[in-house]
């Protein structure tokens, strides 16, 4: 044999074989030495050969032998293309997927798309095989695909980006995972509010299962192995479940000395006893329950299948079962029928019927228990751990579902932060280019002296590199502000007020029409009809320009959590839609500053862009560094502004608060200059109007814009109000 | 020649009893202001009952009604009478509102904030001890008639968030606020007005609560009475409950695709 020269190598061949032998078809083992014969054969090195064989020794019983051989075709063209260490990369992370990946199928799809980045960037494979397990978590073969060659379309041309994209590190990857959460969110926030008047927290997690935890629902990214419609009904399903509990549990039972299968069962009843309540009210739900309810009356009886079919027959009444032990938890839940609206009835069934199963010696892996059928929620919101949290936590863990546990302890009233929430601080911050281009000097006042300093200021000009962030997903609610923004912008009438003269219909007769009328029919021609005036609102035309303060405080976090940039950024893109979709004309501009000669000022949107993706690229590459010189960049961008023609100008600040430098010790010094700013601006015909976002006090602003013009907006929510206030602001 | 008034008044008497299932004590409260021809405001989300309650309280009080539905480009002019061309020269003519105080009829006007600012405004004297209404562009001053009443609605709802009522109108006005009627209520108006059974009734109406809760989170307005009593009437006509909704409620309602798929997955989950 080829092997002999190892003669270890040999050994360890000749004892897998005799494992693998009686586990295929002589065809199949046939393949499989061939297979091996073909690794020696590319040369990788006896670490591959030796690792595969390993693999092979240790095959789980349950998998066909077939799948071996697939693993070691791909092992021979990704070895060819990318190298012994990407096949050694593949053969240290198939063990710890396998069982994510139960189908041969999905293996298959798996190690083809593999081979196919070994093809295409086999400087990636290596970075790739080693997140494996991590992808896998949130995305099924199918998806794994996709996210592939998303990455391979997206940054074909480029190594480096394609290794970042691979090594999860380019925002993009990430973003194209499967995430029917996002897609649904808001749908799912609307159904809750719908079919139970209940506004719960949504938070996407890992888990396989929903969770409710201390009022915040928590839910899978993804189902595995649903998509399309199948997706969304288990969605709606899972948040009907949810809502159940919500309006029908009652405060979590002790834990006490229950054991994890009684855990289980009370849990199960209760499911039942909620789901029968939510049926009552709204029958309907039946119809999106039971379908995912298959357990059949003749399986096996192991303790999974038994919690499944008892589970069936609390709510299926057309199923049938003869097993006694699922006949009793029926006949105990109807005869409890009268007390359904008690809790306390699922605790008592529940632990009687946990009693039966301890006699009946079955066998429950509380570490691999899953709550079955899928959209039900993992229960742990049911219990009360008391002190001893640690340790019973751990007794029912239940799957790689941990997350639940770390929520548990974190809970305390308050929402549970984004658990899979990606850090932007964890990424590497872009180098930023602070220097840009000098494209103009302004003077400044100084109060103290009363003097306008000239050429005091410079601004330079950059651009973001708009490909390196994506749009953070908004707020939940946020679309509705949108849209009320968009509505309250159409509305306004800010124009001229014209007079129409010689209309049909009018306040007023139009005088001149009047006498023209009489005199045509003295004149025996026929009168004009026209006699009336009227007045009506003119066109709009407004120029309108949003300038944004990106400056190292708006980096603080208000009372929900959101930076006060990220509030910025949400209000800038609400408003450049609200006001884009009313037809006016409208740059979004940003600045910030590090001393009087680097105020840096960035151009999001001019007035002849469409408010596009880019520029919610750009907008979502803002980052809050250095500081606030307000005045220079009111002053720069009035100019922006004056440049456009428009019966009115307007400019709006979005900013956190008061400006300031680092070579500025005074702290009203840039107050007065930004205040004579805005006067300069004022006189020329521009108004100026500020938006103080976040919850501070803005007495500078007040004194800046005047109080009149400075609107605060503390929350998202209070934009359109603010928004009112400013169109009557303009109309004034 | 121009009619007079009684004549022209006579039109807008109500002849039969127009039906009104009081949830409150609506038509005793009404019924005081009107003895002392207080003017009165109705507040209420849109297809509540508000303008079948004034209807149903002209016709008790034995009154005329001049329904006037305001829309944005309606000026005073619309409301009091404006100069018209003739043959023989400008001919004066009165607007509903006039018409209204110099016959002694209640005048409705339906969501007055919809109408131009200056509108709100000529209504002004005719809601204090005064009781006149000066036509300025005649150099007329009408007193009121006797029997003359002022009743406005206005939808607080948000849509009209940008137009509201001044306070110096809001405070001439006694307030009347209507909601949507408790369930067994609206349930025994939805089977009267759209003939329907009671099942089918109370299905609706749940649904519609359903519906209301979106209100704020994707829709402007929950369900409202008025739409429930249409999808009785297809219900009547044979149609499908859950077709019959489609079309009276979730289509108008809303264009936005999510709000529909939520409201079609209550509609199923409330239809046994």
């Amino acid at each position: 044999m080829l092997l002999g020269p190892y003669n270890d190598l040999e050994q360890a061949f000749a004892a897998t074989h005799r494992i693998i032998d009686d586990r295929g078809t002589s065809v199949e083992i046939e393949a499989w030495c061939d297979s091996i014969v073909g690794l020696l054969e590319l040369n990788l090195g006896t670490t591959t050969l030796r690792a595969f064989l390993d693999l092979s020794k240790r095959w789980p019983e349950t998998r066909p032998v077939v799948e071996l051989i697939g693993v070691a075709r791909s092992l021979h063209q990704i070895g060819r293309e990318a190298g012994s260490a990407a096949t050694q990369a593949l053969l240290d992370a198939l063990p710890a997927i396998l069982h994510r990946i139960p189908r041969s199928p999905d293996l298959a799809r798996i190690l083809g798309a593999l081979t196919q980045l070994a093809k295409q960037a086999p400087e990636s494979v290596t970075l790739a095989t080693a997140r494996l397990s991590r992808l896998l978590e949130s995305l099924d073969a199918s998806s794994f695909e996709i996210w592939l060659t998303a990455g391979l379309r997206a940054h074909g041309a480029s190594t480096r980006k394609r290794r970042e994209y691979f090594a999860l590190d380019d925002p993009l990857s990430s973003s194209s995972t499967i995430d029917e959460f996002s897609r649904l969110e808001r749908r799912l926030t609307m159904g809750m509010a719908a079919l139970w008047n209940q506004r719960p927290i949504l938070r996407p997690t890992k888990a396989r299962r929903s969770s409710l935890v201390g009022g915040v629902v928590g839910l899978p990214g993804h189902f595995l192995g649903v998509s399309g419609d199948a997706s969304d009904r288990l969605y709606a399903a899972a948040m009907a479940h949810v809502g159940a509990h919500l309006a029908f549990s009652g405060p979590p039972f002790p834990v006490g000395t229950l054991k994890p299968l009684q855990i289980v069962l009370v849990s199960l009843i209760e499911d039942a006893r909620v789901e029968q309540l939510a049926m009552r009210q709204m029958p309907g739900l039946a119809r999106l329950w039971r379908p995912y309810h298959v357990a059949q009356a003749s399986g096996y009886s192991t303790a999974a299948d038994l919690l499944a079919r008892l589970s069936r027959a609390l709510i299926d009444p057309s199923y049938r079962d003869a097993h006694g032990w699922v006949e009793k938890g029926c006949t105990l839940f109807a005869a409890a029928m009268a007390d359904w609206r008690d809790p306390a009835i699922s605790r008592r069934i529940g632990g009687l019927l946990g009693n039966d199963v301890g006699q009946m010696r079955l066998q429950f892996n509380p570490q691999t228990h899953v709550v079955e059928p899928s959209y039900r929620d993992d229960n742990m919101g049911l219990w009360d751990f008391g002190d001893q949290q640690g340790e019973p936590a751990e007794e029912i863990e239940i799957g790689a579902e941990s997350i639940r546990l770390e929520r548990k302890e974190g809970n305390d009233g308050k929402p549970n932060e984004r658990i899979d929430e990606a850090s932007p601080r964890a990424r590497p911050r872009q180098a930023v280019e602070v220097e840009g281009i000098l494209v103009a000097r302004y003077p400044e006042w100084d109060h103290a002296l009363g003097h306008l300093r000239p050429n005091w200021v410079t601004v330079r000009e950059t651009e973001f590199d708009t490909m390196t962030r994506l749009p953070e997903p908004m707020p939940a609610g946020s679309d509705i502000v949108a849209q009320r923004m968009m509505a309250i912008a159409r509305g306004a009438a800010i124009g001229r007020r014209i007079r129409e003269k010689r209309q049909s219909e009018g306040e007023i007769l139009d005088l001149d029409a009047c006498v023209a009328a009489v005199v045509a029919r003295r004149g025996g021609l026929p009168p004009e009809d026209r006699v009336f005036q009227r007045e009506s609102p003119g066109p709009r035309d407004l120029a309108l320009l949003l300038l944004l303060d990106m400056s190292q405080s708006t980096a603080d976090k208000g009372r929900d959590g959101r930076s006060l940039l990220a509030i910025e950024k949400d209000a800038a893109s609400i408003l450049g839609a609200a006001f884009e979709a009313a037809g006016d004309s409208l740059a979004i501009h940003a600045f910030n500053s590090d001393g009087r000669e680097k105020v840096r000022y960035v151009q999001l949107k001019n007035f002849t862009d469409a408010m596009d993706a880019i520029v919610g690229r750009r907008l979502a590459a803002m980052t809050s560094e250095h500081s606030t010189r307000l005045g220079a960049a009111l002053r720069h961008a009035g100019r922006y502004l004056q440049q456009q023609r428009a019966f009115r100008h307007v400019l709006v600040v979005l900013t956190d608060g008061e400006p300031s430098d680092i070579d500025v010790q005074d702290p009203t010094y840039l107050v007065e200059d930004a205040r004579q700013a805005t006067q300069a601006l004022r006189r020329s015909g521009t108004d100026v109007l500020a938006f103080g976002l976040g919850q501070g006090s803005f007495r500078a602003l007040d004194r800046i814009v005047g109080g009149k013009c400075s609107f605060r907006v503390p929350r998202i929510e209070t934009l359109p109000e603010r928004m009112i206030q400013l169109y009557a602001r303009l109309k004034a | 020649m121009m009619p007079d008034e009684a004549t022209i008044l006579d039109q807008y008497r109500l002849i039969d009893e127009p039906y009104y299932r009081a949830v409150g004590r609506e038509i005793e409260l009404f019924s005081a202001a009107y003895a002392n021809r207080m003017p009165v405001m109705l507040k209420g989300p849109t297809g509540c009952g508000k303008t079948r309650f004034i209807e149903h309280m002209a016709w008790r009080l034995g009154k005329p009604l001049v329904t006037v539905a305001c829309h944005e480009d309606m000026t005073a002019s619309d409301l009091v009478g404006r100069w018209l061309l003739d043959a023989e020269g400008t001919v004066w003519r009165d607007g509903p509102l006039t018409t209204a105080v110099r016959g002694g009829a209640i005048c409705y006007l339906d969501e007055i904030v919809e109408a131009r600012q200056d509108t709100t405004v000529v209504i002004h004297p005719l809601t204090d001890d005064r009781r006149i209404l000066p036509l300025e562009k005649r150099g007329e001053l009408v007193r009121a008639h006797p029997d003359f009443q002022l009743v406005i609605s206005y939808n607080p709802g948000y849509q009209s968030a940008i137009k509201d009522l001044k306070e110096s109108t809001k405070q001439r006005f006694a307030s009347l606020d209507f909601v949507y009627p408790e369930m067994p209520i609206e349930t025994e108006i939805v089977r009267r007005e759209a003939k329907v059974k009671a099942d089918v009734a109370e299905l609706l109406v749940r649904i519609a609560e359903h519906s209301r809760n979106l209100k704020g989170q994707g829709l402007d307005e929950g369900a409202s009475t008025r739409m429930l009593i249409n999808a009785g009437r297809l219900v009547g006509q044979g149609i499908m409950i859950d077709e019959a909704c489609e079309v009276t409620l979730v289509t108008p309602l809303t264009d936005d695709d999510d709000v529909r798929r939520v409201l079609r997955d209550a509609i199923a989950a409330c239809v046994p």
